[in-house]
């Protein structure tokens, strides 16, 4: 089974199923209808094609194969795109802001080709959409059990981030104190200081010795 | 295979899943079972390949490198599951023409994309696969999806295409093909012969229709002889891809 294809389906699925849960996305959408936008990611190197509709996304995931015989062809111009970003994989998240889109370009981590307007309005689509789960869940299954769900969900939430913090903890102890697998913090910096004040003297030696083969040269003279 | 199918065309006779008919026989034969499955056809693939056909499906668009404003011929169309995302991608300025030979398919075919909104790029046009038609030089890109192990004289469908297909253009068949892995292949087989039919039988209350998709399968050319079936009808930088371990194949094609 084509796995990357798989994935994509899931997706798309799940980026129209959100784009239906707000009402404006209509409005979004409208701006981006009949664009279409290039991603690719780096290091990865994976192109994810974007067509937008005033209803919908489709992704499409141009393969290799489907350059033809040119395969050498510029990706540029065989995916025929509005506009096509190359990003890190690391930077993606910051695309959500697109004030953000300069610092990336500047430290390499975005190249944008083509309509820079497609990507604004993606943006702004990506961040106009406003999904208030509670709102969603009172349309669909009525007030108390949204609230109820919503309020466990919170407890469950909390509880697990208090557990993770507590493994933290827990976990730093056992390595750094039981097992000594780890060095602590403030071990790692009196080791450093001790590491600097060695180089210190080194380097104070290393002077010393000049002087003194200096010295000895200008007395066999 | 192709010798069978050379002494079955000196004899007049094709074959009809395992049954061999007159040539003539085959088109109507073809078309019933079509017109009997064809309301409950999507359910029925969602459920016979637990929905692994939308993902082949997908894996052909990905392949097929349409954009904004390719002409497209999606043939044997069906009920327009590639009709419907190509509509979206090649946009108002191209079109998608969904053609099948059996006017039930068709048409259940234009209510789903109608439907979806799907209105202004798409044409319906009724037709046989080995005899087109349309003009030469008039698409981009042909697509058959599960359509041409249906056709009686498939050299002729090919030759059809080829003639239709823009110089550049290429074209996408994707179909049951032979699984690559004995285990695999002895899964399948129960799975075909013996589950099959009788989920024919329990969705769509039509367990003969069910059982000629199966045999109709085995009686595929396999993906070595379907490849050169398509260099034999012209076709160039043909290649095909195994899809869920032989058990389809997307084969391509490009016409220079």
């Amino acid at each position: 089974m084509p796995f990357k294809q798989f994935i994509s389906g899931i997706a798309e699925f799940g980026a129209n199923e959100v784009l239906q849960l707000d009402d404006e996305h209509q409005t979004y959408l409208q701006p981006l209808s009949g664009k279409s936008l290039a991603l690719t990611l780096l290091p990865i190197e994976q192109t994810i094609q974007l067509q937008f509709t005033d209803s919908r996304i489709d992704i499409i995931l141009p393969t290799e194969s489907d350059r033809g015989l040119n395969s050498d062809t510029d990706l540029d111009n065989d995916l025929k795109s509005d506009c096509h970003l190359t990003i890190q994989l690391s930077a993606i998240a910051q695309l959500r802001d697109s004030n953000q889109l300069t610092t990336l370009i500047k430290q390499d981590k975005l190249d944008i080709k083509g309509d820079l307007s497609v990507a604004q309005h993606l943006s702004a689509l990506v961040n106009g959409l406003d999904l208030d789960l509670t709102e969603i869940l009172t349309n669909k299954i009525g007030d108390v059990p949204a609230h109820t769900i919503m309020g466990t969900a919170s407890s469950v939430i909390n509880y697990a981030k208090y557990v993770k913090q507590h493994l933290d903890i827990t976990l730093g102890e056992a390595l750094i104190e039981e097992k000594q697998l780890v060095a602590s913090p403030l071990a790692l910096a009196n080791f450093s200081d001790e590491v600097t004040d060695t180089r210190y003297w080194c380097d104070r030696l290393a002077a010393r010795l000049a002087i003194l083969e200096k010295q000895q040269l200008a007395g066999d003279k | 295979m192709a010798e069978n199918q050379s002494a079955n065309q000196s004899t007049n006779q094709t074959h009809f899943g395992f049954k061999q008919v007159d040539e003539d026989q085959k088109e109507s034969l073809v078309a019933e079972v079509f017109h009997s499955v064809a309301a409950k056809y999507d359910v029925m693939n969602d459920v016979m390949s637990l929905g692994i056909h939308r993902i082949w499906k997908r894996y052909t668009i990905d392949c097929s490198g349409a954009r904004k404003g390719h002409q497209i011929l999606d043939l044997a169309g069906g009920t327009g599951d590639l009709t419907a995302k190509f509509s979206r991608i090649v946009g108002p300025e191209g079109s998608v023409t969904l053609s099948d030979i059996n006017p039930s398919m068709l048409e259940v075919g234009k209510d789903k994309l109608r439907d979806m909104g799907l209105v202004d790029n798409i044409k319906y046009v009724e037709a046989n696969a080995e005899d087109l038609p349309f003009p030469d030089n008039s698409f981009d890109i042909v697509t058959m999806a599960f359509g041409l192990r249906n056709v009686t004289h498939k050299e002729n469908a090919l030759a059809s295409i080829y003639r239709v297909l823009k110089p550049g253009g290429r074209l996408l068949v994707l179909e049951f093909s032979k699984p690559t892995s004995p285990a695999l292949e002895k899964i399948y087989d129960t799975y075909s012969f013996h589950l099959l039919p009788k989920m024919g039988k329990l969705v769509a209350d039509d367990e003969d229709s069910y059982r000629y998709l199966a045999e109709s399968i085995r009686m595929h050319p396999d993906q070595d002889t379907l490849e050169e079936m398509m260099q034999v009808a012209g076709f160039e930088g043909t290649s095909y891809t195994n899809l869920t371990g032989g058990i389809v194949a997307l084969h391509r094609g490009f016409k220079y």
